[in-house]
């Protein structure tokens, strides 16, 4: 390898190492993976008061009670904690995507940043590496939590476990990565925001607007018919379901809200779709904060 | 940097992406208050070979426009900055100074005109050449939940340079070591500039571009960084102070240029720009016949009486010679003393002028 390219090198490693000097020391990053947690565990502990006051006497009440049993049980720990974490751990990178790159500008420190020489696209690359594994260290981590509590709940009922053993870790490592994928597009999404508008507040807002609302214009567009009715397959939350939907499924209609969706996309148009996004909000991000002026 | 073939693919890259020149020098526009628009004689020197060559200036900006919209914040400025000098940059609000200081630092980009730092391109150059630049642009702004130390130290890490022993010998140098371990959040304003002064000198940079220094720092912050200025420049560091403070300017600065309307409207020595309106105070009991005395000499047509003194100027107005062409007419002057304009009187001339 040439000096250059060395030297390249170690210019993009001192800009992740910055970043993660920031990160470590930055109280918001263990409040926000405080937060998932405390979510993941009142959303069990909910199901579990539901569950302890039993089935009770409506229609079909006895089948949606055992159905709820079963999805929390540490058996199918997979598919529903990280069904939950789809949505708070969504919530919570955005978050800190959207704070992390916003923040530099409501605290005009890219300035000073910049006019050091460190290179735009070393900057956004540090943030964009940072806020990717930081989804994931939150994925993973309220996965555990998910974990613990269904542990817990199995324990208590007498549920089954399922196996132990590589080939199940294998499928929840497989499961988490998904997860994972789902999610980052709502990342730099945040990102791209913030790069746009110099805001962590716009950048947060509008990232969640879009994740929240674009369910709610698919929901209406699914009825519809001609063109527009495949508008949706071209959206993002169709095309993640499709995704979450290898993780596996839960049977049953008990399990709650979290599972909803189609979900019936081809795989590989659904991988290509959110793929196509993400690096649409990846290129939009560096193209712009590239050509901007840093004027706070 | 990249070999050729990485750097010939790179090339079109650097170009997508804002980082090469995109236009050609332009010409000064502003008067000149020094001999022949010369660079100054401390960079000049004898090449390997015995030749006379002279050091690049360590800033040269040809030709730099900037428009917001329909704004233009800069209209053709032209800005040479020597090796080791002190370089005072002045104006009103909205005169484009700010604006230029940015585009030295690379953070906006101008349409049109070219940026040289210690020789070498800034559009291309950027990332070697800047870690060589010091800075503090308008209010310092820090990460406000590290301490002050950690601040430097993260900037640190972006380039790093300093090092450890570098950031507490920054911090020692502002006084801020008691207070270092404090959140920046917590400081004053004070004490946020003695910061920004501290990450400014954190890398030992040859260019400090202060921009209002000592903005909010009490007299005797003040007094510290006025000294501290003149301590940077004997140990060869090349200072652009911006300031709106003229008595600031005028003791620290050796050289001065003067904003307004997106312009330099004056650059050059701060005691040229000072004497350009020089005079010659004369106090003489015999006023009426010394008027008129002057008045049929070469200084006849500027000369002005104001307060029971007359004032000479023009060429040859120096205190022997109109002390000689009175005396010759049998006229004694009890005073002649060389009077000349503040910094802040030739400021709003100057200023004035540019507006019109």
């Amino acid at each position: 390898m040439s000096s250059g390219l060395n030297t390249e090198l170690e210019r993009l490693r001192n800009a992740v190492a910055a970043e993660v000097f920031k990160v470590v020391r930055r109280r918001m990053t263990y409040i926000l993976l405080l937060a998932l947690a405390l979510l993941v565990s009142i959303f069990y502990l909910l199901l579990w008061l539901r569950i302890r006051e039993g089935p009770g006497r409506r229609r079909n009440a006895l089948e949606d009670w055992l159905a709820l049993k079963t999805a929390i049980s540490f058996f199918n720990v997979t598919p529903y904690g990280l069904a939950l974490e789809r949505l708070f751990a969504t919530v919570v990178c955005v978050v800190f995507a959207g704070t992390m790159m916003g923040n530099e500008f409501d605290w005009r420190t890219v300035g000073p940043t910049m006019g050091q020489g460190v290179r735009r696209w070393h900057f956004l690359f540090s943030k964009t590496v940072i806020s990717v594994g930081f989804t994931v260290v939150a994925v993973v981590f309220g996965f555990l939590v998910a974990g613990a509590a269904s542990a817990w709940f199995t324990s208590l009922y007498g549920l089954s476990y399922g196996s132990f053993g590589p080939e199940r870790f294998g499928e929840a490592v497989a499961s988490v990565s998904r997860t994972v994928f789902v999610i980052v597009p709502f990342v730099l999404l945040s990102i791209l925001c913030a790069t746009v508008w110099r805001s962590a507040g716009l950048a947060v807002g509008t990232a969640l607007a879009v994740y929240f609302m674009e369910g709610i214009f698919t929901g209406l567009l699914s009825n519809a018919t001609g063109w527009v009715s495949h508008i949706p397959d071209a959206l993002l939350n169709i095309n993640n379901d499709s995704i979450m939907s290898l993780n596996g499924t839960i049977p049953g209609e008990g399990a709650g809200p979290l599972l909803s969706g189609s979900g019936g996309e081809p795989i590989w148009r659904a991988w290509l779709v959110i793929l196509a996004w993400a690096a649409g909000f990846l290129v939009l991000a560096f193209g712009t904060f590239q050509r901007r002026d840093i004027q706070e | 940097m990249f070999p050729p073939l990485v750097t010939g693919m790179l090339t079109p890259i650097e170009s997508l992406l804002g980082l090469r020149d995109r236009s050609a020098a332009g010409r000064p526009s502003h008067q000149s208050f020094r001999e022949g628009n010369m660079p100054a004689a401390s960079g000049v020197g004898l090449s390997n070979n015995g030749a006379l060559e002279r050091d690049a200036p360590v800033v040269e900006a040809r030709g730099l426009v900037k428009h917001y919209g329909t704004t233009v914040a800069v209209a053709g400025v032209d800005l040479v900055v020597e090796k080791g000098s002190v370089f005072g940059v002045l104006g009103p609000n909205g005169s484009g100074k700010s604006t230029t200081v940015r585009l030295l630092l690379g953070l906006v980009r101008p349409d049109r005109g070219t940026i040289q730092l210690f020789g070498e391109p800034l559009s291309k150059r950027g990332a070697d050449l800047l870690p060589r630049v010091g800075s503090v642009v308008e209010t310092p702004s820090f990460v406000p939940y590290l301490s002050g130390r950690d601040n430097l130290r993260l900037m640190d890490r972006y380039t790093p340079r300093a090092g450890e022993a570098g950031v507490e010998q920054a911090l020692r140098r502002v006084h801020l070591e008691d207070a270092a371990h404090r959140r920046f959040k917590t400081y004053s304003l004070g004490m946020k500039q003695r910061l920004g002064i501290a990450f400014a000198i954190l890398r030992g940079p040859e260019l400090i571009i202060l921009d209002e220094p000592t903005n909010g720092l009490d007299p005797q912050g003040t007094r510290e960084v006025r000294e501290l200025i003149p301590q940077l420049a004997a140990e060869g560091r090349t200072i652009v102070l911006c300031s709106h403070l003229l008595h600031e300017v005028e003791q620290v600065c050796d050289r001065v240029a003067i904003f307004g309307a997106g312009r330099i409207v004056a650059e050059g020595r701060t005691a040229d720009i000072i004497a350009r309106r020089a005079e010659l105070e004369v106090r003489i009991p015999e006023i009426d016949a010394a008027e008129l005395a002057l008045r049929e000499s070469p200084w006849g047509q500027s000369l002005r009486r104001e307060d029971g003194a007359l004032y000479v100027s023009g060429p040859g107005s120096e205190g022997r010679s109109v002390n000689r062409f009175l005396v010759e007419r049998g006229l004694f002057a009890d005073v002649l003393r060389p009077v000349h304009q503040s910094l802040e009187e030739a400021f709003f001339e100057l200023t004035a002028e540019g507006a019109t």
